[in-house]
């Protein structure tokens, strides 16, 4: 086995042993065993982070380009999404939804072809590298949105002990809103420059460029919506989810479903 | 009254509405284009008024959704305007806002951009032109383009994978810029965009020995015969059944290799003139032979066109400059939701 494919392997399994020992974590709220889990997530991160590292340096591109590395690219802005949230506000078994996607496409992404393209001259430019970080960093943070949004409904309803705070996963359910917009807007500009060069137009009507457009829309009405009373916390975590599903929409739905002309349909 | 007018336009709730319309207005386009691909795929082809006017003939309620999309966009963009309009009237206390007032212009610049893109803009696709060959700018009077160097590149296995061509833009005889463009390097001046498309080859004449000698048969070629006969290339067609449909838009070359002819000028030592018709398949002609005209072992001679895209959007300096402040407004808001976090205050909309 090669160094990749240990630390692949690797993360995974350290992947599932930490969402294992923050559900202990959750039922039992032993100190230890919280930093037990938050320490193996952070070594899983960094096998896999190394991983990409390694890939990167052997294909001299960010290998972002056919359904393995996106799948290992998606899971690995989750990851980083849920140690950022983890590290900064300890928010433990709230965002285990994230890690669960994350450990869902690893185990997709395990069993396929693992070898890295030649880069075709179309895809041969740093434009296209920016546009699918920042989009896949837009994404995870609209997961990581629709997990605490989730959280948030069920702790209204049940007022359970074991969750952080309602006021508290409103404001992280914010944030996520507002980190995402963000990345995902600095997609949008560097997708649109890269269509400028490439094909002399910076929006085209093809599906996926619609459903992103459509997208980043949404979530700008959302960073507006957060300042109004009425749509505060309920409903503002009910939009988290409907965006949510957007947004799976046009990653999954698109390519699976339709025919469109952008380069990554 | 007027301050509540003024009010309204600037309500963040409208902002919210107008995006939540859009958003549904464009799951219904989406759903459009996916149940009409042939009619919508066309969409890039043209700028979008331009499009829209072609399309009108065949236009149906359902295809609504592109002006209601257009009008929504406009009225999100007025609102924008409105409150970037408002703040800047109060930029003394709400300065710090900066990021998030950047974001709303770059958006402003943006759709203003894209619709005088699509209104005055202009594409055109499948230039073809021949190394050496000028051609004049589509819609751009005055403006032309020399192809200068045209070289395909291929991958191992034979594939086309790149087509670098060195063009040189032309206003009148002065030369305002030369580049290679190649795949995401296009040729750019103002709002004027030159893009690699495809590339194509045609067949300008044959190689053959005549007389033991290697010479090349293509229009404009003269060859001197054993006996003091001139054998002059006139015309050279790939295939004489479509004599002057060989060359389509911009001198497009795109005519195969089926029957092909040359109208030859022979004369002979004592200057009389003849124009005769060589179709090679039908073999040379018995005025030809008897002049001593004997070629052999023809192969074909191609000359390489490249295919360039030539769009003119006068909008895309301004949305450059639009995505410029968007980006500079991301950034500084991030900067400041971290200060506002840090403080954990926030400002709530009525
Ligand atoms: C599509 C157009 C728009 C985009 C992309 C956009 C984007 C944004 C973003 C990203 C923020 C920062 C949110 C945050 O701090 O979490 C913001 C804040 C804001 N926007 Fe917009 N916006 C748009 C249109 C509008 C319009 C039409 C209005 C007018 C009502 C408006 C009014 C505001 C206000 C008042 C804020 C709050 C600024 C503050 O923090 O005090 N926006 N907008």
């Amino acid at each position: 086995m090669d160094i990749n494919a240990l630390l692949l392997h690797g993360s995974f399994v350290l992947y599932g042993l930490s969402v294992l020992l923050y559900v202990a974590n959750a039922r039992l709220h032993w100190p230890r065993l919280h930093r037990l889990a938050l320490g193996t997530v952070l070594v899983a991160f960094g096998c896999q982070s190394l991983c990409l590292g390694l890939r990167w340096v052997a294909a001299g591109y960010l290998p972002v380009t056919n359904l393995f590395s996106t799948l290992f690219f998606f899971s690995w802005s989750l990851a980083a999404t849920y140690v950022y949230f983890e590290l900064r506000y300890r928010l433990a078994s709230a965002g285990l939804f994230v890690m669960l996607l994350n450990l869902l496409l690893l185990y997709i992404a395990l069993p396929r072809d693992s070898t890295i393209p030649a880069l075709i001259p179309m895809l041969d430019t740093p434009l296209f590298t920016l546009h699918v970080v920042f989009s896949f960093l837009g994404y995870a943070l609209f997961a990581m949105a629709f997990s605490l949004a989730v959280l948030y409904l069920i702790q209204r309803k049940t007022s359970g002990l074991l969750l952080p705070s309602s006021s508290m996963l409103k404001q992280l359910n914010e944030e996520a809103i507002f980190l995402g917009f963000c990345f995902f807007t600095l997609s949008m500009l560097f997708g649109s420059y890269w269509a400028y060069v490439a094909w002399g137009y910076y929006f085209s009507w093809n599906i996926k460029a619609l459903w992103s457009a459509l997208i980043w829309l949404y979530f700008a009405g959302m960073c507006h919506a957060k300042f109004i009373r009425r749509w505060q916390g309920t409903g503002y975590a009910w939009l988290s989810i409907f965006g949510f599903a957007l947004v799976l929409f046009t990653y999954l739905g698109i390519g699976l479903l339709m025919s469109s002309s952008h380069p990554l349909a | 009254m007027l301050r509540q007018l003024w009010n309204f336009c600037c309500s963040a709730k409208a902002t919210i509405i107008l995006t939540s319309a859009t958003t549904l207005v464009a799951i219904f386009g989406s759903a459009q284009i996916m149940h009409n691909p042939q009619l919508f795929s066309t969409m890039d082809s043209k700028p979008l008024l331009e499009w829209w006017y072609g399309y009108l003939p065949q236009a149906n309620i359902y295809s609504l959704w592109i002006p209601l999309c257009s009008a929504l966009i406009v009225l999100l963009c007025l609102n924008t305007l409105c409150c970037f309009v408002d703040w800047i009237c109060h930029l003394g206390s709400r300065w710090r806002k900066m990021g998030e007032y950047l974001i709303h212009l770059g958006f402003i610049l943006v759709v203003i951009a894209y619709a005088w893109g699509s209104i005055y803009g202009m594409r055109s696709s499948n230039n073809s032109i021949a190394e050496g060959e000028i051609i004049a700018i589509p819609s751009q009077r005055g403006y032309f383009l020399r192809l200068n160097s045209f070289a395909p590149q291929f991958a191992p296995s034979g594939r086309p994978v790149d087509m670098l061509s060195n063009v040189t833009l032309l206003k009148g005889d002065q030369e305002l810029k030369t580049t290679t463009v190649c795949f995401n390097h296009p040729l750019t001046h103002g709002g004027l965009a030159v893009l690699p498309g495809s590339y194509t080859q045609q067949a300008v004449g044959f190689s053959c020995s005549v007389n033991q000698q290697q010479v090349e048969l293509k229009q404009g070629s003269t060859h001197i015969l054993p006996s003091g006969a001139r054998v002059n290339v006139l015309e050279f067609h790939p295939d004489i059944q479509y004599i002057g449909r060989d060359r389509g838009k911009n001198g497009a070359a795109n005519m195969p290799l089926r029957n092909p002819a040359f109208l030859l000028e022979l004369s002979g030592p004592t200057k009389e003139r003849k124009t005769i018709w060589y179709v090679v398949k039908q073999g040379v002609p018995q005025q030809l032979l008897a002049a001593g005209f004997t070629p052999q072992r023809l192969t074909p001679l191609y000359k390489n066109y490249s295919q360039l895209t030539i769009n003119r959007d006068p909008g895309a300096p301004l949305a450059a400059a639009g995505g410029i402040a968007m980006a500079l407004g991301v950034l500084l808001s991030l900067r400041s939701f971290y200060v506002k976090r840090f403080r954990n205050s926030y400002t709530y909309l009525p």
